[in-house]
């Protein structure tokens, strides 16, 4: 009984002591600063990849690339009074409308050619999105508008479903752009047609806004990763890097949001996969996190209590694959 | 002076309700290991957001540290004496606290910053480690004791073994149904709230209902006399490092709850997974011993191994573009072979029992499954290190506790490292367990000139060959036990009426009944 009573013990000393040194690893003393010594070097590694990459796709001639982006966002969220939707888990209350959009640029030397495709929810007139029936999971979309340019022509063709609406030379410079070709303008550059400028800013990231990054050598591709927190105070109509609010506080997995205080948070992921210093594609994660109130009962006092917590309102997927010309792939201009 | 208990080996003692009632409570007890099993990392992950890497080294530590704990358990259960028996009592006290841990395993602690959720994880899964062996080393034991009629024990062995593999899904159908309703969070919280609930009750009902007649007949082996043991008998050291490496090939199993999270975005979707691959490999552990019968145990575990991998290759080179249904289709086909895998080691374990009798004239099974026993917790804790390991690596990103319901999308490069873990890096590396059984030297036809030899050797200790039959192995014998003034522990079994008795000065003699 004695050995049984000494071997236990034994085991819970042992256990007490590992806790002890657990925890006292624990301490945050030095460790913020280090956590960001660390998260600055391994971006400054991520940043400097994914220059150099962009760099590279400039001096190519003859390339390709896709960009296919879809994005939703709650279009009943009570952003005055930051109110999600009652019941917000029932589909039928989730009024998310949907938008995807798809644009290839070819380019042949000096030649390029582009097609862009557009595709929207329908709103019904309070702007809220329409369903195909009551799972309401498939938004109804309205026509898929197609926008095609060839430098060489120097024209744009634009149809809704398969009916021609516009087929003219395009002049940028005109006073009035039509309304055909305006519909892309919140996607598609319509001075140059070329989206690797809106590429390159969307990718970059501060210090003041990272919040991970990462870069691996896997087989011959490079990964570089990072991710990046900003936050639009309730008062503010801008969103200022998260290091660099007060409505933020911890580090890390500890990062914690004042909630009462914020009106959105985003997060943003970009990641470049290469092989031989070439981008092959690029991928792009955007979410838009809402304030909001909610009242809950205590418990302990049956008292009714807000509490305020941030949830997902909208999305934006973008995935980009790029092409290149080799002996087995020829790229062409339609 | 010894004493002689009069126990008859035909009569039978077990009752129906005594089936049942233990059934249930293995059904209970199998339930919770399913659900730790199964669903703990991806818990501490994807619902508390811990680093991976940390997960994957509190397991390390962990189990291991568990490996240790169950001969440490079997030394105090022989040490125990009580009204209820050696092995009840702690069943009965432990089923509730076994209860309330699992509930624990399974809180989602947001509110906690980091190293206080690495401090809870590290506190409930030792405890829950702990409070394991307490109540499931007895509940192993239990069958053993419960009845002098072999019948009876090998039925209730078999059919709470049966029972407990068919628990051990029963987390994996929780989660599948409740998926369609929650999210993670609220589903892992209200199965461990269910399992963690009824399993006390259950354990209870059948460690009340089932008694404890005799007592375990051999003094238990000491862990440092199982580490010589280890190094002695090279042909069973060549097994357990085989068998330790099969962790890999658990990690194909272990990456299915990520599969279908992250690639096809349905946690649901598991059943249609991790079933048909449990059954298929159920029939492979049925066919087991058929096969047994034609090939050679070695060449019979090597096949399994290679036709696992190739299983697995083929799914990764199908790849994860195609639809969830054509993978889960061809999954089972990894899977059979699995079923063998699980079977064919604990018959070449006892293989190397015979060959070391054979060779030494010890004969070491306490030893041999008390290591077997401690490996597989070892496997199953580099199981989850490397698991982990490998989601870190592929940048697997956990969720901010800070956000609401927080699912952080997932790269594409992590999804296809999933894609991995599950399919090429077990289908590529399972071979590399065959390596130490390149060592193991024990075929069918050595095997049969073992036994031959044994017999020979069992038929002239004993006298004659109508003894030899009588099959000389605890799970038949009668443990007398002698008053405290006895010195040595007499065995005595039992054979057409006539007792004899073994570690005596005459081990001829006899005596009729």
């Amino acid at each position: 009984m004695k050995k049984i009573i000494f071997k236990i013990s034994f085991i819970i000393s042992i256990l007490i002591v590992c806790f002890t040194l657990l925890l006292s690893s624990c301490s945050t003393e030095g460790k913020e600063s280090d956590f960001y010594a660390a998260l600055e070097e391994k971006l400054s590694k991520t940043t400097d990849h994914q220059n150099k990459l962009f760099e590279n796709i400039s001096k190519e001639s003859i390339y390709s690339y896709t960009i296919s982006l879809n994005e939703e966002m709650l279009s009943n969220f009570d952003s005055a009074n930051r109110l999600l939707p009652e019941n917000f888990n029932e589909a039928e209350n989730k009024k998310m409308k949907r938008c995807s959009f798809s644009y290839t640029y070819t380019q042949v030397d000096a030649d390029y050619y582009v097609i862009a495709k557009l595709t929207q929810s329908k709103l019904d007139s309070n702007g809220y999105p329409l369903f195909k029936d009551d799972s309401y999971q498939e938004n109804i979309y309205d026509d898929t508008y197609t926008l095609e340019y060839k430098s060489s022509s120097n024209k744009i063709v634009v149809k809704k479903g398969d009916e021609s609406i516009y087929d003219e030379i395009y002049n940028y410079m005109s006073e009035e752009i039509p309304d055909e070709i305006m519909m892309f303008d919140v996607f598609v550059d319509l001075e140059n047609f070329s989206m690797l400028t809106y590429l390159v800013e969307e990718c970059k990231t501060s210090k003041d806004s990272v919040f991970s990054a990462n870069y691996v050598n896997w087989f011959g591709s490079v990964i570089s990763s990072h991710t990046n927190y900003a936050v639009k105070d309730y008062s503010n109509t801008a969103y200022t890097p998260y290091r660099k609010s007060s409505q933020i506080s911890g580090y890390g997995e500890d990062l914690l949001f004042d909630w009462e205080n914020i009106d959105l948070v985003e997060s943003r992921t970009v990641s470049i996969t290469s092989v031989k210093d070439k981008i092959s594609q690029v991928e792009m994660y955007l979410d838009v996190f809402a304030a909001n109130q909610k009242t809950t009962v205590q418990i302990w006092n049956n008292e009714e209590t807000t509490v305020w917590q941030g949830d997902l309102i909208g999305s934006t997927k973008l995935i980009v694959n790029f092409k290149y010309e080799d002996s087995k792939n020829k790229i062409t201009i339609p | 002076m010894s004493k002689v208990v009069n126990l008859n080996l035909d009569d039978k003692y077990l009752k129906r309700k005594d089936y049942v009632t233990f059934s249930m409570a293995k059904f209970a007890t199998s339930a919770v290991v399913g659900l730790t099993q199964g669903y703990l990392l991806i818990f501490y992950t994807s619902v508390l957001g811990i680093n991976p890497l940390q997960v994957g080294l509190m397991f390390l530590i962990a189990k291991i540290f568990d490996g240790f704990n169950d001969p440490i358990m079997g030394v105090i259960i022989d040490k125990t004496h009580t009204k209820w028996g050696k092995m009840r009592p702690y069943i009965m006290f432990g089923a509730i606290p076994f209860g309330v841990i699992t509930i624990l395993l399974f809180i989602p602690i947001g509110s906690l910053d980091s190293a206080g959720k690495i401090a809870y994880m590290y506190i409930t899964y030792l405890s829950y480690g702990i409070i394991g062996t307490i109540i499931n080393v007895p509940m192993d034991g239990l069958p053993a004791v419960a009845s002098p009629n072999n019948e009876e024990r090998t039925k209730i062995i078999s059919v709470s073994r049966i029972v407990g593999s068919i628990a051990e899904e029963a987390a994996l159908v929780l989660y599948s149904f409740f998926m369609l309703f929650f999210n993670m969070r609220d589903t892992y919280m209200t199965m461990g709230l269910i399992i963690g609930i009824t399993s006390p009750v259950f354990v209870l009902l059948g460690v009340i209902n089932v008694k404890e007649r005799i007592p375990p007949s051999k003094v238990p082996p000491k862990m440092l006399d199982g580490f010589k043991y280890l190094f002695r008998n090279k042909q069973f050291a060549s097994l357990i490092l085989s068998l330790f490496l099969t962790f890999i090939r658990n990690i194909a199993t272990a990456a299915v709850i990520y599969v279908v999270t992250y690639i096809y975005l349905k946690g649901s979707l598991q059943i249609f997974f991790a079933l048909p691959g449990a059954i298929a490999s159920l029939v492979g552990m049925l066919i087991a011993p058929k096969l047994r019968k034609k090939f050679d145990n070695k060449v019979l575990f090597t096949a399994s191994i290679t036709l696992n991998s190739i299983g697995l290759l083929l799914l990764y080179f199908i790849g994860m573009d195609v639809p969830w249904y054509v993978i889960a289709a061809i999954l089972p086909i990894a899977m059979f072979p699995v079923g063998t895998i699980n079977v064919v080691p604990h018959f070449m374990a006892i293989d190397t029992l015979d060959y070391w009798e054979d060779k030494t004239g010890q004969r070491n099974e306490g030893v041999t499954f008390a290591l077997i026993s401690l490996r597989s917790k070892v496997s199953s804790a580099f199981k989850d290190f490397v698991l982990a390991s490998l989601l870190a690596f592929f940048f697997f990103t956990t969720p901010l506790q800070s956000i609401h319901n927080h699912t952080p999308t997932q790269l594409n490069f992590t999804k296809s490292g999933i894609f991995m873990i599950f399919t090429l890096i077990p289908g590529a590396l399972n071979f590399v367990c065959l390596i130490p059984l390149m060592f193991y030297k024990l075929s069918r036809k050595r095997m049969d000139e073992i036994r031959a030899r044994l017999a020979i050797k069992r038929a002239v200790e004993f006298g004659n060959s109508d003894q030899n039959k009588a099959n000389i192995d605890s799970s038949s014998s009668v443990a007398i036990s002698g008053d405290e003034n006895c010195v040595e522990e007499i065995v005595l079994f039992k054979v057409d009426n006539k007792q004899f008795h073994l570690e005596d000065d005459n081990p001829n003699e006899e005596t009729d009944n």
